[in-house]
């Protein structure tokens, strides 16, 4: 058991154990990103939100073109969190068997031979998911049970996935030919699509450097599983004002078309909005964004900052929207700029926070 | 809580500054807006017209009490105005959580209104919450301002017209020069006549008259022509000349004149007192004004007692001789002798009134008129006489040193000269009378002549018109003759163009019964209805549905090509957006007319089949 799960031991029923848990979180969650960086450069954004998606118990959609890190960050953040971590090559002829496990008759050593459930790399605390729609939908189904249920069921027995269980998925935006797109229930059940973007030069420069010469930086754990789950309950207690809460929930109406908040500017754009996932999504995420910053309680812009990342990919654009090149990051951060602060007075405007894009420019 | 609490007070308090404010710019601009529209409609309809403080001060008032209402009824709630604290200063919504979960009493609530109330005890907090609400000018406000400036020039540039009102015409110009000329002239007269107030009395019933005529006058639905204006102003300046001709013929006149052909022979043989000889002399010259000066002063020299024993017995001789000069002249009654004498009556008569009235009544060889006449002589014959005792008694009195004679002579004195101002002023009064109407009968002349030449060489109104409309319908040149009414002279005037009326012309629709005949039918072509005419879009609409079936059936049955995927939505969306942005009801292009062959019996009809 970690030193943070350690301390989050203690009964948090007054205001000085709060604020030392908080404080540990808050330290904990900057060792955090300090040991993820010493592998990955730059990337701030996209460590970021990877660990708030962390925290907050929910599985991360890595979308980014192929060489940016994607994997490397998926490997130095279970590395630094000393959890177990699978990685999943996801091709056309992966079979659902090959993601879940299967059932193989072994000996008994008594000359007897009986079948054994041999794990697939699903059972890991970290899953690497990597080229995810590279899989057929049948394989890629596989997935959406252990996604949401936490769980396997191989013939008739079910069995748990280890807790914390996080899947990190990757997919490449560019090369379409012999992919399988996920489906949009299938992507509902990504807390976070975090878009990677291109290294800037300095990053670039830094990570020639890194990578050039003999050695390989290791790290070595700065948190484990326990702690990690205690940190999740942490910011599950994290308070979240109701009209923290209704900005939220507007956020979300404002993406549904023909909706009581719908934004009349993106009517033909957003065939499907998104869901109440979505909700839970941007309440769940705020809460950590506040914890990280120190905070009791969730803000308008700790709800903001997280949008972008929770919506993205829970909204089903029309033909209109793809022939005009209008894009889901592009309907949220309209959706953003239009949804008020407070619902009762909207001349006074959006909150000004900014918004986590995952561009580190 | 109670720093938060304080910080929400001082924000609302702001915030309800700023409603007031804004509601009192915005509410400005609106009644400023219809305060011009009231302006210009005052401008436009003068029946509308008010005094501008009724309007402004409603309006005022009304934009005042909406902005007070708007400011001090509902306005936000302490958890609105918290957010807005929250987002101003970038506090994380610390303030508005806080006044959310004040009842709540778990360890995290707790910690968050601690760490609220902390940011709230900020030094720099209540500064910066005042920074942040404090009352700024509204967005606009400057277009109130402008406005103002716009409704004050509007009201103070723009002339009175009047939209609904009588288009004014050359008659009505030429009127109101002439009413301005009669008002100026009759303002005159009876300036002169007002400068006399005994005058004025005499003359009060006809000024009345007069001044109500002209009133009368003045009111548009009796709006005459100027002829007519000035002939009845002519009217009523000659009465006002009868009556003070009446005055100047009067009994007071006649009085008078008879007074001063009495006085004329009054002679001053240089008594030694200056005074006294004055008063001779301005008496003899009927001069009542210097008369009652030098009296004035003899009076106060013999008040004053500076006089010496022989200056006061000069003084007294000479007084005791004018009085026996008025006497005598009292006595004479030389004018009313003769009077009688022409008219073959006994002059004796003139010293005994009564049977001198007897004796005219009795006089048959005299008709009324003589009779009057000779009545009227004796009157003033007999006033003047009296008058003449009576200043004869007044200067015997002074000459004997009584008070009673200097105020008799006083008296006397200043009724003569009030009555001799009168008759003075009303001959001046009837000589303005008398100009005014040669003025006004000399413009009416004019007047004449130029509307006889106006309307003759104008648009061919009037009797321009009709020899112009007679000889040519609208072309010939029209010799216009106009003749002068009233006091005017005949006018020529040359007539104009005539007006060119447009032919009146109208359409009527009507069929024709066509009679069908034996013959070769060239084409036939039944049609149903009235035919559709254009680009028929039926079936691109089916296309356009079409479209977005197959383009998701192509997505889910029929996988294409993952790198093609891109392409094919590009392109179906493209297609899609066109197809939608023809409006289902846009009337159709106009396709090239297909003109199906007529039957003899059936017009040309355009047609053009569904689906092309």
């Amino acid at each position: 058991m970690g030193e943070f799960a350690e301390g989050m031991r203690t009964r948090l029923d007054d205001v000085e154990t709060v604020q030392r848990a908080c404080d540990r979180f808050r330290a904990a969650f900057t060792a955090l990103r300090e040991r993820v960086g010493l592998r990955i450069v730059g990337q701030d954004a996209v460590v970021e939100q990877a660990l708030i998606a962390l925290f907050a118990g929910g599985h991360v959609l890595l979308e980014g073109v192929p060489g940016l890190g994607k994997t490397l960050l998926v490997r130095t953040l279970a590395d630094s969190l000393g959890l177990d971590f699978n990685r999943i090559q996801f091709t056309p002829d992966l079979m659902p068997a090959d993601v879940t496990g299967t059932t193989i008759v072994v000996e008994d050593g008594l000359g007897g031979r009986a079948f054994q459930f041999r794990e697939g790399p699903i059972f890991a605390n970290i899953v690497l998911a990597d080229e995810i729609n590279r899989a057929t939908p049948k394989s890629q189904s596989a997935m959406l049970e252990a996604m949401q249920e936490r769980s396997v069921s191989v013939g008739a027995e079910t069995r748990r996935l280890p807790d914390p269980f996080l899947v990190l998925a990757t997919q490449n935006p560019i090369e379409q030919e012999g992919t399988f797109p996920l489906p949009e229930a299938q992507l509902d059940r990504f807390l976070l699509k975090i878009t990677v973007p291109y290294a800037i030069r300095e990053e670039l420069t830094e990570i020639i450097r890194r990578t050039t010469v003999p050695g390989e930086v290791g790290v070595t754990p700065v948190l484990d599983a326990d702690d990690v789950l205690a940190g999740r309950a942490l910011a599950r207690r994290i308070v979240i004002a109701d009209s923290v809460k209704d900005y939220a929930i507007r956020l979300v109406l404002a993406t549904h078309p023909e909706g009581e908040f719908e934004i009349p500017e993106f009517r033909h754009y957003i065939r499907i909005g998104a869901s109440p996932r979505a909700a839970q999504a941007l309440v769940s995420t705020a809460k950590v964004a506040a914890l990280m910053d120190g905070r009791y309680a969730a803000s308008l812009d700790d709800v903001r900052r997280v949008a972008l990342p929770a919506l993205r990919h829970r909204l089903v654009r029309t033909f209109e929207a793809e022939a005009d090149g209008v894009d889901a990051d592009e309907i949220v951060r309209g959706v953003l700029d239009r949804v008020p602060a407070d619902a009762d007075h909207p001349e006074d405007g959006p909150p000004a926070g900014t918004v986590l894009a995952g561009e580190s420019r | 809580m109670t720093e938060i609490q304080t910080l929400i007070r001082s924000a609302t308090r702001r915030l309800t500054a700023a409603r007031f404010l804004e509601t009192l710019a915005s509410g400005a601009v609106i009644g400023l807006a219809v305060l011009m529209l009231w302006t210009l409609a005052t401008k436009a309809v003068p029946a509308l017209g008010s005094p501008w403080w009724i309007p402004a001060s409603v309006t005022a008032g009304m934009v005042l009490m909406f902005a007070l209402a708007r400011a001090l009824g509902p306005g936000r709630d302490s958890v609105s105005v918290a957010i807005a604290i929250d987002q101003r200063l970038g506090l994380d919504d610390r303030l508005s959580t806080a006044v959310q979960i004040a009842d709540r009493d778990d360890a995290f609530a707790i910690a968050a209104i601690a760490d609220a109330a902390a940011a709230a005890r900020r030094p720099d907090v209540p500064a910066r919450v005042k920074q942040a609400f404090r009352p700024v000018p509204p967005r606009g406000w400057w277009v109130s301002p402008m406005l103002l400036l716009f409704i004050i020039g509007v009201w103070t540039i723009v002339p009175q017209g009047d939209l609904f009102g009588r288009v004014p015409t050359a008659n009505d110009t030429v009127l109101a020069e002439t009413n301005q000329q009669v008002e100026s002239e009759v303002e005159e007269l009876i300036a002169i006549i007002d400068e006399n107030e005994m005058l004025a009395a005499e003359m009060e019933g006809t000024l009345d008259e007069l001044l109500g005529g002209l009133e009368d006058g003045d009111a548009p639905e009796e709006a005459q022509t100027p002829e007519e204006v000035k002939r009845e102003a002519i009217r009523q300046v000659t009465a006002l000349q009868d009556r003070l001709q009446e005055i100047l013929d009067g009994e007071d006149a006649r009085m008078d004149a008879t007074l001063r052909e009495s006085l004329a022979d009054l002679k001053n043989d240089g008594s030694g007192d200056a005074d006294a000889d004055e008063l001779a002399e301005a008496l003899a010259k009927g001069d009542f004004k210097q008369a009652k000066q030098a009296f004035e002063r003899l009076a106060e020299r013999m008040e004053s007692g500076d006089m010496s024993p022989e200056e006061a017995e000069a003084l007294k001789a000479a007084l005791e001789d004018l009085a026996k000069q008025l006497q005598e002249a009292a006595d004479k009654k030389k004018d009313l002798e003769d009077a009688l004498k022409n008219a073959g009556l006994d002059p004796d008569l003139a010293n005994n009134p009564e049977a001198l009235q007897q004796a005219i009544e009795n006089a048959s060889n005299l008709n009324e008129s003589q009779k009057q006449a000779l009545q009227e002589a004796a009157a003033a014959q007999q006033q003047a006489s009296q008058a003449m005792e009576q200043m004869s008694q007044a200067m015997q009195q002074m000459a004997e040193g009584q008070q009673q004679g200097q105020q008799q002579g006083q008296e006397m004195l200043s009724e003569m000269e009030r009555m001799q101002q009168m008759l003075q002023q009303a001959e001046a009064a009837s000589g303005q009378c008398q100009g005014a109407c040669d003025k006004m009968g000399q413009g009416l002349s004019q007047w004449a002549q130029n509307l006889a030449q106006g309307e003759a060489q104008s648009a061919g109104q009037g009797q321009g018109q009709g020899q112009g409309q007679g000889q040519g319908q609208g072309q010939g040149q029209g010799q216009g003759q106009g003749k002068g009414q009233g006091m005017g002279g005949p006018g020529q005037g040359q007539g104009g163009q005539a007006p060119i009326a447009p032919t009146p012309t109208g359409t009527q629709t009507q069929r024709e019964k066509v009679e069908k005949r034996e013959g070769d039918i060239i084409a036939r072509e039944m049609i149903e209805g009235e035919p559709v005419v254009g680009e028929s879009k039926a079936r691109l609409q089916r296309i356009s549905d079409r479209i977005e079936r197959g383009f998701e059936e192509g997505l889910r049955e029929d996988p294409i090509p993952p790198h093609l995927r891109d392409v094919h939505q590009h392109y179906f969306g493209e297609l899609k957006k066109r197809i939608d942005a023809v409006p289902k009801d846009a009337p159709a292009k106009e396709a090239p007319a297909k003109v199906a062959p007529a039957t003899p019996a059936e017009p040309a009809k355009e047609t053009a089949p569904e689906g092309s």
